[in-house]
Formats: C-alpha cells, sequence, structure tokens
C-alpha cells in the first residue's frame, strides 16, 4: 500500500492531521502499592512463594553459591548453564545443548515485589536461553534490585532506552497452562521449576 | 468461509445450547474466570482508578493513532526490523508468504495470536506446503482437532480431557491416559522438538511501544518466549491499533490485563522485544518482521465506533456475558466471539456478514461493566442495532421483536405493567428465584439452562424509588 496515502487518510480520521499530540496521560499508582525496603523483601518472598518459587535468603553471593552447589549435587545434575553475569562463560548459545540442561542459573537485573517477579535485561552478559530452555530455571536477586511495582521498572528501564536491551523479560513463577479443563499444569514450554536466592547484602 | 446469516446462526446456537458438555465447559469456564478475577480486582487498591487510567491511554493513543503509528513505525525500522503495513488480511497473507518463501522456511512455530485467525494466516501457509504448529497448548489442541479457537483466552474449553487425550494418542502411536499433567507433558515434548527446528516463528503482539519501537508479549506458558527466541526469523503480527505512546504508559495496562483475563497479577512471561538479535548477543533471532495489519480498523476511526479500538483483548467481556455462557464462542461464527466479537465482527468484517452479532445479546451490561479499558460495549451494540435498522438489515423477527419491545419502552406505563406481569405470570414455575421448566414458549429455553424469575421489584421502581435517595458511588 502507499504509505503517504495511508498516513493522509488515518491523518483526516483522527482529526488531528499532523498535530503534536499532548502528552500521554499520567498517573499516580496508589500510594498503598508502594512498601518500604523491609515489606518490600517480605511481599516479594510472599507473592513468589505463592506462585510455587522456591525462596532462601541469603546473607551475601557466596553463600548463594554453595546453596545452589548443595541444589545441583543432591539432584545429579552434570549439564547446568551459568549466565556470564552469574559467573559462568557463555561463548555461544547451542539451542540443543541448552535444551538438555538440566538446570540454569542468572542474575536478575530487578525483582518486583506486588507480582513476585524476576526482570531479566537479557543480553550477552545474560543470554535469552538460560531462563528458557533448562527445565529448573535458578535466580540470583540482589536485595537492594527488589521494587514494589512493575511501573517502576517500566520508568527505569525507559530512562535508559539508549541502550534498551533488545530483550526485557518479566517471569513470575514456572511456565503454567490451565488449557484442559481447567486445570493448572506447571512446566507447559518453559522451566516447571523456579528458584530464588536473595542476596541480602547486595 | 462459511456463511454468517441469521439462519446460520440460530442453527450454531442450536447446536451449541444442545451439547451437554459444551454447556458446563461453558459454566465452569465463567465460574472459575469470574470469582478469580473478583477476588484479585477486590485486592487491588482502586479499582476503578486503574480503569480509568487505563482508558484514558488507550483513549489518547487511538485519537491520535496517525502519529503514534508513524512514530513507531520509525522506531521499530531503526532497531534493524522490517516493518509491513498492510491494507487488508489478503496483503498481510500474501507478504507473510511471500517472505517465507523468500527465507526457505519448511517449519513455522506460531503462539497465539488473534489477528492471525482474522487473516487466515495458517491455511495460506500450509498451501505452500510448509508446516505450521500452533504452540499454545489450547491451540494446539484445536489445530489438531481441525477447530477454530471458541474463547479468546482459552481457546480449548470446549473440550475434554478424554477428547484431549483421544487427539494425542492418535499422535502419539499409544494410548495416553487423560490426566492433564501426562497430555501436557507429552505435548511439551512434541512441541520442544518443533520449536528447536523451526525456521520461522510468528507472534501476536499484545502492545507496540511507540516511543521505543518495542514489542510486549504476554503469555503464561513460554510459548512466546520460544518462538520469537529460537527460530531465525521472527515474524509478529499486530492489528495497528495495539499501540501505547510509551514503556510508562503500560503500566495501568500491564495492571489491569491479567487481572481481567485470568485472575491473575501478572502472567507468568512479559516480553518486550526491541529490534532483532543484536551485536554480541549469542541468541535470539537474526531477523524481525512486523506485519500491521489495518483490515477494517482504520475504517472504524473517525465514526461512533472509535471506543472498540480501545480494547486490549482481555477476554473478560466472554466470562461475563450471560449470552457467551449459553451458546459458547462457535456459535458466533467470526474469529472475535462475546460482546468485543459480536461489537468487533461486523465493524471489521462487514455489517452484511454478521448482522445477527449484534442482536446476540440481552443489553444487561454485565460486559460494559467489567471491561478494564471501559469499551461502553451496551452502548456500541445499540447503536450497531440501530445502523442494521436504518440500513434495512435487521430480520423480519427483529424488526417484530423491537417493535413490541419500542412500543413497551415508548409508555413507561405499559412497559412497567409488562415486566410486573412477568413476574406474576411466571411465578408458579419459579423456585429460590430460578425457573427450571418454564411454560410454553419459555420451555425451549429452559430445557438447556435457567431463567432468572423476573424480579418482583423491576429494575425501573427500584430505580424511581432509589433516585429519591442519597446517591451512591460505583
Ligand atoms: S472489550 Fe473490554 S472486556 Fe472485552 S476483551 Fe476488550 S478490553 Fe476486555
Amino acid at each position: 500500500m502507499d504509505k503517504d496515502q495511508f498516513f493522509k487518510a488515518l491523518a483526516a480520521r483522527t482529526g488531528y492531521a499532523g498535530q503534536e499530540p499532548p502528552p500521554p496521560p499520567r498517573w499516580e499508582a496508589p500510594r498503598e502499592l508502594f512498601f518500604g525496603e523491609q515489606e518490600r523483601l517480605e511481599v516479594f518472598i510472599r507473592e513468589s512463594e505463592a506462585l510455587g518459587v522456591s525462596v532462601s535468603l541469603v546473607p551475601h553471593e557466596q553463600a548463594a553459591r554453595e546453596a545452589i552447589g548443595k541444589l545441583v549435587a543432591s539432584r545429579g545434575y552434570t549439564r547446568v548453564v551459568t549466565a556470564p553475569n552469574a559467573g559462568g562463560s557463555i561463548d555461544r548459545v547451542d539451542h540443543d545443548e541448552f535444551a538438555a540442561a538440566q538446570f540454569g542459573l542468572c542474575r536478575a537485573d530487578h525483582a518486583v515485589a506486588e507480582t513476585g517477579s524476576i526482570v531479566l535485561e537479557t543480553g550477552p552478559h545474560n543470554p535469552r536461553c538460560v531462563s528458557l530452555l533448562p527445565p529448573v530455571a535458578g535466580f540470583l536477586v540482589p536485595r537492594s534490585k527488589i521494587v514494589s511495582r512493575v511501573g517502576e521498572v517500566l520508568t527505569e528501564v525507559s530512562a535508559h532506552r539508549d541502550d534498551l536491551t533488545s530483550c526485557l523479560n518479566f517471569i513470575s513463577g514456572p511456565s503454567k497452562t490451565a488449557d484442559i479443563e481447567h486445570n493448572l499444569c506447571v512446566g507447559v514450554h518453559g522451566p516447571g521449576e523456579v528458584h530464588v536466592w536473595i542476596i541480602e547484602n547486595l | 468461509m462459511a456463511e454468517h446469516g441469521h439462519n446460520r446462526f440460530e442453527a450454531r446456537v442450536a447446536k451449541a445450547v444442545s451439547d451437554g458438555f459444551l454447556s458446563k465447559a461453558l459454566r465452569r469456564a465463567q465460574d472459575t474466570f469470574g470469582p478469580k478475577r473478583a477476588a484479585v480486582i477486590e485486592s487491588l487498591p482502586d479499582w476503578q482508578g486503574w480503569r480509568d487510567h487505563t482508558a484514558a491511554v488507550r483513549k489518547h493513543t487511538i485519537a491520535h493513532l496517525d502519529h503514534y503509528l508513524r512514530q513507531f513505525i520509525e522506531n521499530v525500522e531503526a532497531r534493524g526490523a522490517r516493518v509491513y503495513l498492510a491494507a487488508d488480511a489478503r496483503e498481510a497473507r500474501e507478504y507473510i508468504v511471500g517472505l517465507a518463501c523468500e527465507k526457505g522456511v519448511r517449519s513455522i512455530v506460531k503462539s497465539k495470536s488473534m489477528v492471525t485467525e482474522e487473516i487466515h494466516l495458517n491455511q495460506a501457509l500450509e498451501q505452500q506446503g510448509m508446516e505450521v504448529v500452533e504452540t499454545d497448548l489450547g491451540e494446539y489442541i484445536i489445530q489438531l482437532a481441525k477447530e477454530p479457537p471458541s474463547h479468546i483466552i482459552a481457546p480449548a474449553i470446549h473440550k475434554t480431557k478424554e477428547q484431549v487425550a483421544e487427539i494425542f494418542s492418535a499422535l502419539a502411536g499409544r494410548k495416553l491416559s487423560s490426566q492433564p499433567e501426562e497430555l501436557t507433558a507429552f505435548a511439551r515434548e512434541v512441541l520442544r522438538e518443533k520449536f528447536l527446528r523451526a525456521d520461522m516463528g510468528i507472534s501476536g503482539c499484545n502492545f507496540g511501544v511507540a516511543s521505543t519501537g518495542s514489542l510486549v508479549l504476554v503469555s503464561n506458558e513460554g510459548n512466546a518466549r520460544l518462538s520469537t527466541t529460537l527460530p531465525r526469523v521472527h515474524v509478529a503480527v499486530m492489528g495497528m491499533e495495539r499501540l501505547v505512546p510509551d514503556l510508562e504508559s503500560l503500566d495501568p495496562i500491564l495492571t489491569v490485563l491479567p487481572r481481567s483475563a485470568t485472575g491473575q497479577k501478572a502472567t507468568t512471561y512479559l516480553t518486550v522485544l526491541s529490534g532483532p538479535r543484536r551485536e554480541g548477543d549469542k541468541d535470539g533471532p537474526e531477523e524481525l518482521h512486523v506485519v500491521i495489519v489495518d483490515n477494517g480498523r482504520s475504517g472504524i476511526l473517525g465514526t461512533a465506533y472509535q471506543s472498540v479500538l480501545q480494547c486490549i483483548r482481555c477476554g473478560a467481556c466472554l466470562n461475563a456475558c450471560p449470552v457467551y455462557r449459553q451458546i459458547g464462542g462457535h456459535s458466533y461464527g467470526s474469529v472475535y466471539p462475546g460482546p468485543i466479537g459480536a461489537v468487533l465482527s461486523p465493524l471489521l468484517a462487514g455489517m452484511e456478514k454478521h448482522r445477527a452479532l449484534p442482536f446476540a445479546s440481552s443489553l444487561c451490561g454485565a460486559c460494559q461493566e467489567v471491561c478494564p479499558a471501559r469499551v461502553p460495549l451496551t452502548d456500541l451494540l445499540v447503536e450497531l442495532r440501530r445502523d442494521m435498522v436504518c440500513r434495512g438489515m435487521s430480520t423480519r423477527r427483529e424488526r417484530l421483536a423491537f417493535l413490541g419491545f419500542g412500543l413497551l419502552a415508548k409508555s413507561p406505563r405499559l412497559f412497567g405493567w409488562a415486566l410486573k406481569g412477568a413476574y406474576r405470570a411466571l411465578a408458579p414455575w419459579a423456585k429460590n428465584g430460578r425457573i427450571e421448566r418454564g411454560p410454553g414458549p419459555l420451555s425451549g429455553w429452559t430445557q438447556s439452562r435457567n431463567f432468572p424469575q423476573p424480579p418482583r421489584e423491576s429494575f425501573r421502581s427500584w430505580w424511581a424509588a432509589r433516585k429519591s435517595g442519597p446517591e451512591q458511588g460505583e
């Protein structure tokens, strides 16, 4: 189709032809939705657990590594993928290899208390497939990165929109479906099991 | 394509209401979604405010759609993606089929998208010998069953687990149990292989962000992430009205959408894609194509129906609709069922084709009351009816019903009597306010559902009495 023609016709229909619109409407979310530091942590844990996520609070990163080591050993995992931002190194992503992995670990860039969400700005330091292909996903969450609401993450990401990642992900609990007679089943396409280690001193 | 005249509509309805399982499934769907939605809304401070803000953002975007669409296209292109603006379904189909041929595509994975249903994309690709696999579990089930979706959020709600087991067993070549967990695990295994081998991923787009050129996708299963990450080419197909000005504007929409759709505070995955794989990225598609579909939408702009474009496709109006509860999604004979479908389908595909749909509503207002984007669905239905009657498109029966209703409505006294008369006339059949087996003309209706006993005090007399009292908020 002829784009210019199309836009001319469209502008005639909206009745604002060629005019810059006023700024988009903004609204302050109710104050009750913003939590203090301690409450943010508590709400994040509560909401994550409600989604079926296993949450541990650890004093520092070393403690998280030890806990993860124990989990991997106790489950007998031999194929683990770790994102560079969680201390691993990945040269290239082979889809089949990642799909055969048993556990994927990466670091969250933000977390949202209200919805129990992990936020990943995926990229070279955290490829998309780490948190997508293995059936069990693990996330390191620095305590200071927990905010109250999704809107806060959007505002922050928007402020740095010149270096916006090609893929921003909010992940809230395990992959799930209720498509068969409304029965909740987890792990349909993404990871069916999610572990979170909140690092208190970060 | 099936014929969409009134008689066909009635035939589809008759088939639907005589299907025992369907009736049960529809009731269960509404009785599951409804209370879940109510509970999660109850716990959110200022629900009405969130709705207002969602509606304001959508209204603003639609009012300046030419501006935001231009900005969106520029920014998508600046991120290294290709944009194609399709005037109608045919153009969109031909572009995508041409692209797939050019790229030597043999297999395609799709994540749930209503607009690709609207443009009948799958058939066109399959005709070229390409394999097209729907990957949302519900969509996959109905694709194997060769049926269209019956609900915009839960496409396979009309299928029993035994039916699903039968379909999957045929595919597996062995007998699967009807345990939903086992069936889900089987689908994961089959579809994972498809994801890993596909050359192209086709997704919808819940929202496009004008200021950043980003595509926003929500899903619970993770299939949208897989379809947009693994194949080397990603094609996103979107209706041209599905924009927001900027990332901040997503806040209210993402707050109301999952709550309204499934009673969740957030869907499992919310993905914001900005361009294809970048320099240094180790995964993600090499190419991104964004196909923006008009297909009748610009014709709605600037008319009395403009507000229908505010819709965020949450499906809440389906879950609240007493007519959808009885007749199910297929009865509508259109891609978009329920109250939103009854308004949107005649506007997109032509009033002639869907002339029965605006009449498939009792105008009870339940849809309008739940709509998080404040689409005035009931008003739009009434407007459509008026429009159709003016164009001489309503059937004799509808006109007669209207004439009767019109006469009654014109005389408030007569109307009041008619309502009171209904209460008295039906009282002998009523039990606890429901009429389980109605007399004469009602028996057809009550064979498959209860008819609410007309209230002793009609809405009109209640309203008259109430008006003299203090004003109440919503
Ligand atoms: S019309 Fe409103 S309630 Fe219905 S799908 Fe659209 S946004 Fe949801």
